[in-house]
């Protein structure tokens, strides 16, 4: 190893001094930019790829599941008024557009296609951070950060604790590309038997995996969602599908990160050809593109005051320290062959081990057959109401750096609990959250792991985030009444 | 008193279970792993199931003048 110093502070030119450091301009990202930015801090958002959204965006996962919260709720009014959303469908470019307007209203400054390459720490403190320019590397100086890069990569760099993947490997969940298909006639595919009797294709693709037609990919159609704003029932719809899977994957080291994206590609061209030949409805459709960001699910995660783990889901837990709330399951992707895991092994409150089933099922991929006691969900939870599991504001702080928080798909979690939380409006949920307790430790002039929750939560209920305030009485809003809360939202939850 | 419109699922429920954390009076169920089911019974036709299925699995129904007298 070459020892290299050029990364010493004094000796790189300084971009700039900020209040708030966002680093990662995905879902959590950009929440955290703009609450921080609203709230009045100075604030720079520093983003790797080419436009805001992250996956949402440039990884056409446009499939905001799981509930809208305060800027989600916010983002789904704007995508409507420009008719970029259907159902809960969102026009990728519009969705940039739509974040790219909202950046600037909110005085955030903006740097697009820079890198992070190093960070500025004193002894638990962070000062700053370095990013690669056109100029060569400039240090950005900063009082509190925002890790939401996915990968934590500003905690790792920063020497913070992490962990990453599955305990007993580190290797990650499966890691999809995503591609859009034109000329599709969706309304023939909607009304076909297949998509009706098998919507899932899992009859159907074993049938063509044992015949040989296709390459085992994956056993099922993971989901396919109509663009919105496209000519519609004119055979000319466009659709976004989430099909192609990598497995093993290592996610934190390029030359698998490589691997996966030629990987995809190549299966996204392999899976266009077999739809076209055998969908109802998609005799003349067409690759349009495939997603330029690889959809990686789970990676490097900081470990933090709290461990948000499968078992919280399974429960449903509530957390008083609640900055967001999430109703998806567990949701893995297989590791090593293909199939959707949707239990886990967790260990039950008495100490025997059990695999645990989400409330809709056991997936594609089930446990093995070794006598292990096996509960659903359904068991657990009382399904007479609304389920839902709360984010604790715990687990989005490191175990040491003082002025960091982490959000989105890279909070402290185990694998399981990470796959229920990882979705795109639960990540903006989060960076909402991450963003107005940075702006909030800032004014009081503490550190992020002493900011007053209780203030944090009605800052948030303020700007209308759904921290289940309208599900349950939560200590620090006591006094106020929001039982019509969840009628309001219109975007609501889902 | 009962909507006009009820709602119910057709076919091609992926089980995202959007529809059952949206429904405001708990109508839909899950037959596990397979389909969700709307509670004609309960159903008072908000639409929010409708408004939020991804699939486009579920459609609206008109319910006839002697039902909605039951």
């Amino acid at each position: 190893m070459i020892k290299f110093d050029a990364f010493n502070a004094n000796e790189i030119p300084v971009w700039g001094e900020y209040d708030v450091v966002v680093v990662g301009g995905g879902m959590a990202g950009t929440g955290a930019a703009l609450a921080a930015g609203r709230a009045g801090a100075k604030t720079i958002l520093i983003e790797n790829t080419s436009a805001l959204g992250g996956l949402a965006t440039m990884g056409i996962v446009n499939i905001p599941l799981d509930f809208c919260s305060g800027l989600g709720n916010e983002l789904f009014d704007r995508l409507t008024a420009i008719n970029g959303l259907r159902k809960r469908n969102s026009n990728p470019e519009k969705h940039k557009l739509v974040f790219d307007q909202m950046i600037k209203e909110a005085g955030v400054e903006v740097l697009l296609v820079t890198p992070l390459v190093d960070t500025i720490v004193d002894g638990n403190v962070v000062k700053g951070i370095v990013i690669h320019t056109k100029e060569g590397n400039r240090a950005i100086f900063g009082k509190r950060f925002v890790d939401a890069s996915g990968d934590s990569d500003l905690v790792y760099f920063a020497g913070g604790e992490v962990e990453v993947g599955r305990d007993e490997d580190h290797m990650s969940m499966g890691c999809s590309l995503e591609f859009v298909l034109g000329g599709v006639n969706y309304q023939e595919y909607a009304s076909s038997e297949l998509r009706l009797k098998d919507p899932k294709w899992i009859k159907f693709l074993e049938k063509a995996i044992a015949e040989g037609k296709i390459p085992d990919i994956d056993n099922h159609l993971n989901w396919m969602t109509v663009v919105p704003d496209r000519p519609e029932n004119c055979g000319m719809d466009e659709v976004s599908i989430c099909f192609a899977h990598s497995r093993n994957c290592f996610p934190t080291k390029n030359d698998d990160l490589t691997r996966m994206y030629i990987e995809g590609r190549e299966q996204c061209h392999i899976l266009a050809k077999f739809i076209k030949e055998n969908i109802p409805g998609f005799e003349n459709s067409f690759l349009c593109y495939t997603g330029s960001l690889l959809g990686v699910r789970e990676s490097r995660r900081i470990v933090g005051e709290y461990r948000f783990t499968g078992m919280d889901i399974a429960y449903g837990r509530e957390f008083d320290d609640v900055i967001a709330i999430s109703h998806h399951g567990f949701d893995l992707h297989g590791f090593t062959k293909s199939g959707n895991l949707k239990w886990f092994k967790g260990t039950m409150p008495d100490g025997e081990e059990a695999y645990i089933a989400n409330i809709a099922g056991w997936g594609s991929q089930l446990p093995p057959d070794d006598g292990i006691k096996r509960v659903h969900m359904t068991e657990l939870v009382d399904m007479s109401k609304q389920y839902y599991y709360d984010i604790p504001y715990r687990a989005l702080v490191p175990v040491r750096l003082e002025n960091v928080l982490a959000a989105g798909r890279n909070i402290s979690t185990d694998v399981p609990g990470q796959s229920g939380t990882r979705l795109v409006m639960c990540c903006m949920a989060m960076g909402e959250a991450a963003g107005t307790a940075c702006a909030l430790s800032l004014q009081d002039d503490v550190n992020v792991r002493n900011v007053d929750v209780g203030k944090l939560q009605r800052k948030l209920v303020e700007n209308k985030c759904n921290i289940g305030q309208g599900f349950r009485k939560i200590p620090s809003l006591a006094d106020g009444d929001y039982s019509d809360f969840m009628v309001e939202m219109k975007h609501g939850n889902g | 008193m009962a909507n006009k419109i009820k709602y119910r699922v057709e076919g091609g429920c992926v089980v995202c279970m959007t529809c059952l954390y949206q429904c405001p009076v708990k109508a839909i169920s899950l037959i596990e792993d397979v389909s969700a089911v709307i509670d004609s019974d309960k159903c008072v036709g908000c639409g929010r199931c409708y408004n939020n299925c991804q699939p486009e699995a579920i459609v609206p129904y008109e319910v006839e003048e002697w039902e909605r007298k039951l």
